[in-house]
């Protein structure tokens, strides 16, 4: 399968690429790690006209404490985040969280600021983050802006971002020693549909510092006593929704020493 | 089985080709290295030599005259979770009586192949249409195809019981794990979770049709 | 038409250069611009594997990657990994001794999804490989035999634990 021609832009900064963005607007589309955009433009779900390619941008990856936060460069890919070790003393949740996602394949290629932009629900990062209480910084010509990721989500694959702006840093508390654990639940289409079957696709993840939470879109954390709600195939903006791309079924369960995983 | 049989008779062949040119008693010679030799002697000829005096051909049609019949017994050992309905196996021990193996890599990698696939058949391989016809399994994202991270290593016991029915007493693998494992892992589904009044979960098991079943067992119990 | 975009990708050692669309996937790039067929296209849908190839020594799934996006760095596949026939990768060997492929189409990617793992983890568990091979399928072998291999390997690699 083999995606619509496009033109292909790879700028040398986040100004750049920021300057590109606003000039094309919703005919660009910025390619990260690709590992939700290629598979959807393979199968000509979507057809941007320029591709502006980030993944490259060293200013994007970086891992680093700030007061009592730690700051995420949205390019920064699922594996850096399992391995890293700034993460492993502060924060362990959202490393395990990364660990978690697809196959190490995936994880070499998919970035944070991706996932979290995306709004898959069934997808991990978000609901990790979520589940921190994190902050997304958004970058555009116009300044930048730091949106709770709590209010960055407006429903299934879609979120405040505006056309012209950049998701460039995730936020997120540390946690230390606090307590976790993270659950997911894989489904397929012959895992039965989601309407009949109370487990949500997406991970949820909590920890006695923060909330328990769950993915964009479904702002519940899973329970037997959750309202069943139908993964929608298409989002409340009419885009299509990209092939289901988790492979399972099955779960994880990761949690920190000493904390018992609620209910497999 | 025919080819043991033609080689069998190709190499008679060859020993009474060879006994005229070698002007000795059939019984004397022996097959080996490509040769037919005189026993006990360096005096022989090579079958590539007499092929090329005359052909050396034989037809034969092998008839078993009825079946054999390949066995084994499968074992699952599997966890379900009764909240979420999913099951996982844990353990897996066959036993594949195939009769004589004559390439035993080849013959265990048909059997692990074949027990993946039925675990598979079991747990997570299905077809899926929605109401209006339309595949919803069309590509790996969607069907239900296990990786290494959902099935665990196989445990192996061999048994070779020969078959009177032929001359090398070998039966059959093709698709011994495949028949012994599906059932093996459905059976024990539907074990794990038999005290909560289950009796019956269509194949495959997946989570919702494991969890749709305890819940009417249970609400049935009510 | 869109524009062509000239990209220069190492592969296996040997510098390659062309003048590609932009929506040329690596796993073309490799087997039909530079030609090396090593490298499986199975699914597509990065569901498989079976294309798996090192993008500057991390298994990457090709069908999934823009040649664009591999510019500038280096590329191996399975051509790229034994010196000689004679003399294989480690971990090609150990899949030759283990008997850890029948009809050998996944072959290939789960050797360097393999060669990837190792090179992160050098000592994995049973359950680590297997966790870790979550992104290459096979059909033939049940993974028991590949799993056996990859144990081989990293014990013939040793490594440093
Ligand atoms: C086989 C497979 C299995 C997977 N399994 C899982 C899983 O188990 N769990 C999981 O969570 N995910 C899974 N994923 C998704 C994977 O994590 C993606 O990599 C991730 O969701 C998107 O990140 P990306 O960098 O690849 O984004 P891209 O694909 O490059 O982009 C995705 C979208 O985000 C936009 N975007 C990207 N970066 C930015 C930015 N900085 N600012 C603004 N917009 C941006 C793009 O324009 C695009 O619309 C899987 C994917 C595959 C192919
Ligand atoms: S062909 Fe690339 S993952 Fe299957
Ligand atoms: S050996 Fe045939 S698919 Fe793996």
């Amino acid at each position: 399968m083999i995606p619509v021609g496009f033109e292909y832009a790879r700028p040398d900064s986040v100004d750049a690429a920021l300057a590109l963005l606003a000039e094309h607007g919703e005919d660009a589309v910025v390619l990260a790690g690709g590992h939700s955009l290629l598979p959807v433009m393979k199968l000509r779900l979507a057809a941007p006209e320029l591709v502006i390619d980030i993944g490259k941008l060293a200013e994007l990856q970086y891992v680093r404490v700030e007061g009592e936060e730690i700051a995420i460069g949205a390019g920064t890919r699922h594996r850096t985040l399992e391995a890293s070790e700034v993460l492993a003393a502060e924060c362990p949740l959202l490393a395990a969280v990364a660990h978690s996602v697809g196959d190490p394949q995936v994880r070499h290629r998919g970035t944070l600021g991706g996932s979290l932009a995306h709004a898959d629900p069934a997808s991990d990062l978000p609901a990790g983050v979520l589940a921190l209480g994190g902050t997304v910084v958004l970058r555009s010509p116009r300044g930048e802006r730091r949106v709770p990721v709590t209010e960055f989500y407006t429903g299934v694959f879609s979120t405040v971002k505006e056309p012209d702006e950049l998701v460039v840093e995730v936020r997120v508390p540390r946690t230390g020693t606090a307590g976790w654990a993270y659950e997911k639940f894989t489904r397929r289409a012959s895992t039965g549909p989601s309407s009949r079957w109370p487990w949500s696709t997406a991970g949820s993840g909590s920890s006695t510092w923060g909330r328990p939470r769950c993915g964009p879109g479904r702002p519940r954390p899973r329970s037997r006593a959750a309202p069943r709600s139908r993964r929608p195939r298409r989002s409340p903006t009419g885009t299509p929704s990209p092939p289901r791309t988790s492979r399972g079924p099955r779960s994880t369960v990761a949690t920190s020493p000493g904390c018992s995983p609620g209910g497999r | 089985m025919a080819v043991y049989k033609a080689a069998g008779e190709l190499a008679e062949l060859a020993k009474q080709r060879a006994a005229d040119l070698l002007e000795a008693s059939v019984d004397d010679l022996e097959v080996a290295d490509g040769r037919v030799g005189v026993r006990g002697t360096d005096t022989g000829v090579s079958l590539a030599d007499l092929a090329a005096r005359e052909q050396l051909k034989v037809e034969t049609v092998f008839d078993s005259g009825a079946a054999s019949f390949p066995f084994g017994a499968h074992v699952a050992v599997v966890e379900v979770d009764v909240e979420s309905g999913k099951a996982v196996v844990d353990r897996i021990v066959t036993v594949d009586d195939a009769g004589p193996v004559l390439n035993p890599l080849l013959a265990e990698g048909q059997r692990h192949g074949g027990i993946a696939q039925g675990i598979a058949q079991a747990l997570f391989e299905e077809v899926v249409y929605d109401e209006d016809g339309n595949p919803l399994t069309a590509t790996f994202a969607d069907y239900g195809f296990p990786s290494a991270a959902e099935l665990p290593s196989f445990t192996l016991v061999d048994m070779e019981t020969p078959t009177p029915l032929n001359p090398l007493g070998a039966k059959g693998i093709g698709e011994a794990g495949t028949i012994g494992a599906t059932p093996a892992v459905q059976s024990a589904v539907v074990d794990a979770v038999s005290h909560l009044g289950v009796r019956h979960i269509d194949m495959p098991a997946t989570p919702l049709r494991v969890w749709t079943a305890i819940q009417a067992a249970t609400e049935g119990a009510k | 038409m869109t524009s062509t975009v000239k990209v220069q990708i190492t592969v296996n050692g040997q510098p390659t250069s062309a003048d590609v669309e932009p929506r040329l996937l690596l796993a073309h790039y490799v087997r039909d611009v530079v030609g090396i067929k090593a490298t499986n296209i199975g699914c597509d849908t990065t569901s498989c594997g079976a294309c798996t190839v090192l993008l500057d020594g991390e298994s990457v799934k090709s069908c999934t990657v823009l040649a664009v996006q591999a510019d500038q760095q280096e590329v191996t596949t399975m051509e790229g990994l034994s010196p000689s026939p004679d003399e294989l990768h480690p971990v090609a060997a150990a899949f030759r001794q283990e008997h850890g492929l029948q009809c050998g189409f996944c072959t290939p990617g789960m050797v360097m999804a393999t060669v990837s793992l190792l090179a992160e983890n050098p000592h994995p568990t049973e359950r680590e490989v297997r966790e870790n091979l979550e992104g290459n399928l096979c059909r033939c072998t049940g993974y028991h035999n590949i799993v056996r291999a990859v144990l081989a390997a990293a014990e013939a690699q040793g490594g440093d634990s």
